[in-house]
């Protein structure tokens, strides 16, 4: 071949590869950043990412565009893998014109997201953007659109993860909520719809944008943000680690490994926990006791901690666990737990993940801020998702499961394939007081001395109903067994629901209490 | 465990257990007074339409407040007499301000 033709390709892909030059990348890291190129080979494995639409160029002509150049338009796209396996990848140059969106940025994205959902291979997103590019009008919003509607289209069919390395505001979020985990880092991812001069200039508040929306707020308050890490390197790990335990796509067969034992540390269960039901104590240390390992990926672990999800694997299979946290607010659901679980529940759903539910709650959390902020309707998520569900679903009931939690956290009722429960149970139309006190509330009135009825009328109820076996009379519990025996009870249940296939009735889809 | 552990009375029992940031941050219920139309959102208002004393009926324009593009009319709420008319024209206004009360 003529050296001229390939010298002038070299001189070219120079051009291509150093982005918005020198000082927008010395610019770059004096934010703490790392630029898109470093990001992606930090990621993937190593030289596994062959980049595609690197000469992609816009095509506007207003204000003064048609004299600026681009290089990759700002954005870097393409394929690679991680752990072997391939992936469809993107990231935002902010080095390029702020990583400003503008028609021929937004289509490298869906080009490389097309690939993505016809490969049926994970998409991962870097934003790192200043948002829509100006100039191009209307041609940057189509850009946004088209880009929402090919997340929505993906969904349920392949993993798509979105991490916010840097600035992601107004439309530009709605890719991230979109997707199925949002990846953020301290001090350097930035979400919101309006930044704090807008509120500043309508309302009057004044805020910082880390307060507004820094990848802190976002894991702990809104739950926009699955994960948080404290640096790029960390988040990367995170992202490798979901994809090792997660299928790649909906028709993927449930992921194995080789099994591992639980810790020793982990596995006298009953000496962790506290067999009176107002103890607290921390319900993940349960979880480590039952999975491969001990090892458990929290979704969400910053988020509405009073509940618990997250992946793991029992006798090599990746399972979803969902377990109510007795440690924070007394494990109650509430509006963020409820939105947690039900949506945690609806990703393993689509992915084939078999559910397994812990359970021990004392019921919903009273208060009007629950309620005037729609805890039914948050709440009925749960039930749906729960419902809805068709994948294995186990359940273990450890302690409390009182009324309507009862019910919610994946009864048989939902249609749960195997209950188990604890002998320390208390499975119960409400707790033992509530109950005493309406049931014999004649007597406890009549009495001379009313605390004392009442007391005894407690214990009779307690004695009575507060454990597992008017449940297992009814058939509603399955098995009543020592926590010991929990891991050896779900591999025995995981082996016959693996072959589980329910017929589903006909419908284009149902309406999800949102 | 976090040191942060609070009683939680659910129902009939006490429980121990740490709270949640929003839980910590709540803000207890306080009614609204129903006699009170307040702004929504800061903004300027460009014409106030009745006086007090007056008579309105329900859906009748008090003011115009210009905020977020839009000059919006402030209707009255339900039947009744103008107590008190707490802002003028060209008055900048915050959120939660009380614009007028009836009686």
């Amino acid at each position: 071949m003529n050296t001229n033709k390939q010298e002038d390709l070299n001189n070219r892909l120079m051009v291509a590869r150093l982005g918005g030059g020198e000082e927008a990348i010395q610019k770059q890291k004096a934010a703490g950043k790392m630029t898109a190129r470093e990001r992606i080979d930090s990621l993937l494995d190593a030289g596994s990412f062959q980049e595609l639409g690197m000469f992609v160029k816009h095509n506007c002509h207003d204000f003064g565009m048609e004299k600026k150049d681009f290089p990759g338009d700002g954005v870097v796209t393409g394929t690679g893998t991680i752990g072997g396996r391939p992936v469809c990848i993107y990231a935002q140059d902010f080095t390029v014109s702020g990583g400003s969106l503008g028609l021929a940025h937004a289509r490298k994205i869906t080009k490389i997201m097309d690939v993505a959902l016809d490969m049926k291979v994970p998409l991962i997103g870097i934003n790192d953007s200043g948002g829509a590019r100006i100039q191009e009008g209307i041609n940057a919003l189509a850009g946004y659109g088209e880009i929402f509607y090919r997340n929505t289209q993906a969904s349920g069919v392949i993993p798509q993860i979105s991490v916010i390395l840097g600035p992601c505001a107004g439309g530009a979020v709605y890719s991230p909520a979109l997707t199925d985990f949002v990846f953020t880092v301290d001090k350097i991812s930035k979400m919101f719809i309006t930044g704090p001069e807008v509120i500043k200039t309508v309302l009057g508040e004044e805020i910082g944008m880390e307060e507004l929306g820094g990848a802190k707020v976002h894991s702990e308050i809104t739950g926009n943000a699955h994960f948080y890490a404290e640096s790029e390197m960390e988040c990367f790990n995170q992202i490798k680690n979901l994809l090792s335990i997660v299928p790649h796509n909906n028709e993927e067969a449930v992921n194995c490994a080789s099994v591992v034992e639980p810790k020793a540390e982990y596995l006298e269960i009953s000496k962790r926990f506290p067999s009176d039901p107002r103890q607290p104590y921390d319900v993940r240390d349960v979880v480590r006791g039952v999975v491969d390992g001990s090892e458990f990926l929290e979704v969400h672990e910053n988020f509405a901690k009073n509940a618990v999800v997250g992946f793991a694997r029992i006798n090599g299979r990746a399972v979803g666990i969902i377990a109510n946290q007795p440690m924070v607010l007394a494990g109650v659901l509430d509006i963020d737990s409820s939105d947690k679980i039900a949506r945690f529940i609806r990703y393993c759903d689509a992915f084939n993940i078999p559910l397994v539910t812990f359970e021990d709650m004392p019921g919903y959390l009273p208060g009007v801020d629950q309620e005037h902020a729609g805890i039914i309707r948050h709440g009925a998520k749960v039930l749906y998702a729960y419902s809805e569900a068709t994948v294995p679903k186990l359940t273990v009931i450890m302690r409390k499961a009182y009324g309507g939690g009862y019910i919610a956290m994946c009864s048989r009722h939902l249609k749960a394939d195997f209950v188990f429960a604890w002998p320390s149970a208390e499975i119960a139309v409400m707790g033992p007081a509530g109950a005493a006190n309406i049931i014999f509330r004649k007597e406890i009135n009549a009495a001379e001395d009313k605390d004392a009825v009442r007391k005894q009328k407690i214990e009779e109820y307690k004695e009575k109903f507060a454990n597992p076996y008017v449940a297992a009379a009814n058939g509603y519990v399955d098995a009543v067994i020592n926590p010991e025996d929990t891991r050896e009870a779900l591999i025995k249940a995981l082996n016959v629901a693996e072959s589980k296939k329910v017929e589903c009735i006909k419908k284009k889809h149902g309406v999800v209490p949102f | 465990m976090d040191n942060n552990i609070i009683s939680l009375q659910l129902e009939d029992a006490e429980y121990l257990t740490t709270p949640t940031k929003k839980y910590s941050g709540r803000r207890n219920y306080v009614a609204g007074n129903d006699k009170c139309v307040v702004s929504a959102i800061p903004g300027t208002i460009l014409d106030v339409c009745v006086a007090e004393g007056q008579s309105v009926k329900r859906g009748e324009c008090l003011c115009i407040l210009d905020s977020m593009k839009m000059n919006n009319q402030i209707l009255a709420p339900m039947d009744g007499k103008i107590k008190k008319i707490s802002v003028e024209v060209g008055q900048s206004i915050g959120k939660n301000v009380v614009m007028v009360e009836f009686f």
